[in-house]
């Protein structure tokens, strides 16, 4: 009978009992020399019983792998740890088992060797957790659409890693949240997680914020400044729109990367950073590095490894479930009880095409819910915002003919589609083949014809760059916007920080813009010039 | 499906990783990260194959479990992997086959 001792739990692998022992002795079939009587039950024998039994024998008609994991032990001399199986016992119990193997320690033996094994058995998942995993929420990302378990079966697989990701996607699906994700899921959870967004700084002080500065840098330093490089030393540091990133600024993102070390602008000393790079970007960076706006080699850089948002309106299915997680939320900001919208109200929000996606349909619900009074949300509670969106906005309400539309259509540059705030000067240039991109309001009514009215439809012709966006065609999209610079700037296919500089290029303030608007200077004939 | 796996495996010229994972398989995620690495490096074509997609080749090939890898040449399965390994391990298995 074999002993064991406490050299058996050397490296952590064996534990003191395993619970089967056998002894490999070429080119004899390998033997059992021990086994529990758990084990033993599963081929319905008493453990004495097998005890000098072929393992193939006796196991390989119920549980096969415990042959090959011996076989693999003793061949390879490497442990075998965590090696799933799942398999029927003889009284059709299915059972699944968690496999660890290793050669016994000891000195080498000229008439073979022992091979330990450990084997867990690992719980059965009953039936209604397998329905209620079918939801997840990862770092506040919720989805049980294929589109969003891609998103986090690669959030999993990507958090632990040390590669550069870039987060592409419409806006408004959570890149941030997915960065938050990937962070959560790394080894440097520990650490902070420090978030720029590189369109929201002019060039001067984003280069400040990023690497920070000495004290009299320029005029304003008056104090030295540590840069969100410094302060995610350690963790992980989230570079938005990356993509609206100046050229200089790239070449010094560039040499951080490849170096590992930071200057603060008007400093002499290199400092040492340790901090993992992850990007978003809702334009496309291929097509940004053909416009020579992205640098090719911080573009390889950076694009070690991508995820992709889906927009919503390409997992519709997830509507519910985010529905009912936003109304948790509200209902804990408000101290109130709304549990849930009618079917006819989550039908209307699945019907429509969520052109500012998931920011879009949060505060649409937060809009509804804070005008209702009672504890279900029903179709009519969304009228006004229906009406609303229907005077201007690009999103269509039926999705079907949105699909059927975009068949007979060419793509735009996928998955980009113009709706979501491509740079013009990104796009295709104007063909036939990229014939003006209608943005047709639609009406819920289904007896309402599908086809827009030539005067329904709005020109928003594609520009060569946002240099050259006119003032009267920022007062028209203005004006179309009902003031919302963000639209407007979506109108013309630009940022709202690029809205903000052309306008101020321009010489002209909000004010001005707004005064204009209202006067209605800007005739309809210049908004097509 | 099967037939054309053996097919493809039979025909490339070079080594082919195979890796057999499972849902709710702990291990099969933790090796995901490792084999997201191999697939970008490019040096070696990656197979991943869900066991419950290929239960009967992963059978016929001696495999019955997850996470499994198996390397493959000309058809011929030249080391096989059983459960978690960590990169050093792999790149092992490698080194001590000469590859």
């Amino acid at each position: 009978m074999i002993r064991y001792s406490p050299n058996d739990t050397q490296q952590g692998l064996v534990p003191l009992v395993p619970e089967l022992l056998v002894s490999v002795r070429p080119p004899e079939a390998p033997v059992i020399e021990a086994v529990t009587p758990q084990i033993a039950a599963w081929v319905g024998r008493d453990p004495q019983t097998l005890l000098g039994s072929s393992l193939a024998d006796i196991f390989d008609p119920i549980i096969p792998a415990l042959s090959m994991v011996v076989e693999e032990v003793f061949t390879s001399g490497h442990p075998v740890r965590d090696y799933r199986v799942t398999f029927q016992d003889e009284a059709g119990i299915e059972h699944t088992v968690r496999i660890h193997a290793s050669l016994r320690p000891g000195k080498p033996d000229s008439w073979g060797a022992l091979v330990a094994v450990r084997i867990e058995e690992l719980p059965t998942r009953p039936e209604g957790a397998e329905a209620l995993a079918r939801v997840r929420n990862v770092s506040g990302l919720i989805g049980r659409s294929q589109a969003m378990m891609q998103v986090f079966r690669k959030i999993e697989i990507y958090g632990p890693t040390e590669a550069p990701v870039v987060i592409t996607g419409e806006t408004g699906t959570g890149k941030e949240l997915v960065a938050h994700a990937l962070h959560a899921h790394s080894k440097r959870q520990q650490y902070p997680f420090v978030a720029v967004n590189c369109a929201a700084l002019s060039e001067e002080l984003l280069e400040s914020e990023l690497f920070g500065h000495e004290r009299g840098a320029f005029t304003s330093a008056m104090r030295s400044h540590r840069g969100r490089f410094e302060r995610a030393n350690g963790g992980t540091l989230f570079l938005d729109e990356i993509g609206e990133m100046p050229l200089r600024l790239q070449v010094k993102l560039l040499r951080v990367l490849e170096e590992g070390v930071i200057e603060r602008v008007g400093g002499e000393r290199e400092i040492s950073i340790d901090v993992r790079l992850l990007t978003a970007t809702n334009v496309p960076l291929e097509a940004a590095v053909q416009a020579r706006e992205f640098r090719l080699d911080l573009y390889h850089r950076l694009e070690v490894l991508r995820i992709h948002m889906p927009p919503l309106r390409e997992h519709p299915e997830d509507i519910p479930v985010l529905v009912e997680h936003f109304l948790k939320m509200l209902n804990h900001r408000y101290q109130r009880h709304i549990h849930r919208l009618t079917p006819e109200a989550l039908h209307l929000l699945q019907s429509y095409s969520w052109p500012g996606n998931i920011r879009e349909l949060r505060n649409v619900l937060e809009r509804v819910y804070v005008e209702t009074t009672a504890d279900v949300i029903g179709r009519k509670a969304f009228d006004e915002w229906v009406a609303e969106r229907s005077r201007f906005y690009p999103g269509t309400w039926d999705l079907q003919a949105r699909h059927a539309a975009r068949a007979t259509r060419p793509p735009l540059i996928p998955p980009y589609p113009a709706a979501s705030g491509v740079p013009r000067s990104l796009l295709p240039p104007v063909s036939e083949a990229y014939p003006v991109i209608d943005v047709v309001p639609r009406r819920l009514d289904p007896s309402a014809p599908t086809q827009p009215s030539a005067a329904e439809t709005i020109d928003v012709t594609p520009h060569a760059s946002p240099r050259e966006v006119t003032r009267e065609r920022l007062v028209w999209a203005y004006r179309q916007a009902a003031s919302n610079i963000t639209q407007a700037a979506k109108l013309l296919g630009m940022h709202k920080a690029s809205f903000y500089r052309r306008l101020k290029a321009l010489g002209m303030s909000r004010n001005d813009l707004e005064a204009l608007a209202t006067a209605g200077t800007a005739s309809k004939g210049k908004e097509h010039e | 499906m099967s037939s054309e796996l053996e097919e493809f495996l039979r025909s490339h010229t070079e080594l082919v990783l195979v890796n057999l994972w499972d849902d709710n398989c702990e291990a099969s995620r933790y090796m995901e990260g490792l084999m997201g690495e191999i697939e970008h490096a490019k040096r070696i074509p990656v197979l991943r194959l869900h066991l419950a997609e290929h239960r009967d080749w992963a059978r016929a090939h001696g495999v019955y479990g997850t996470p499994a890898l198996v390397v493959y040449y000309r058809g011929r399965p030249l080391f096989r992997l059983l459960g978690r390994v960590t990169p050093a391990e792999l790149l092992q298995r490698f080194l001590d086959f000469g590859l």
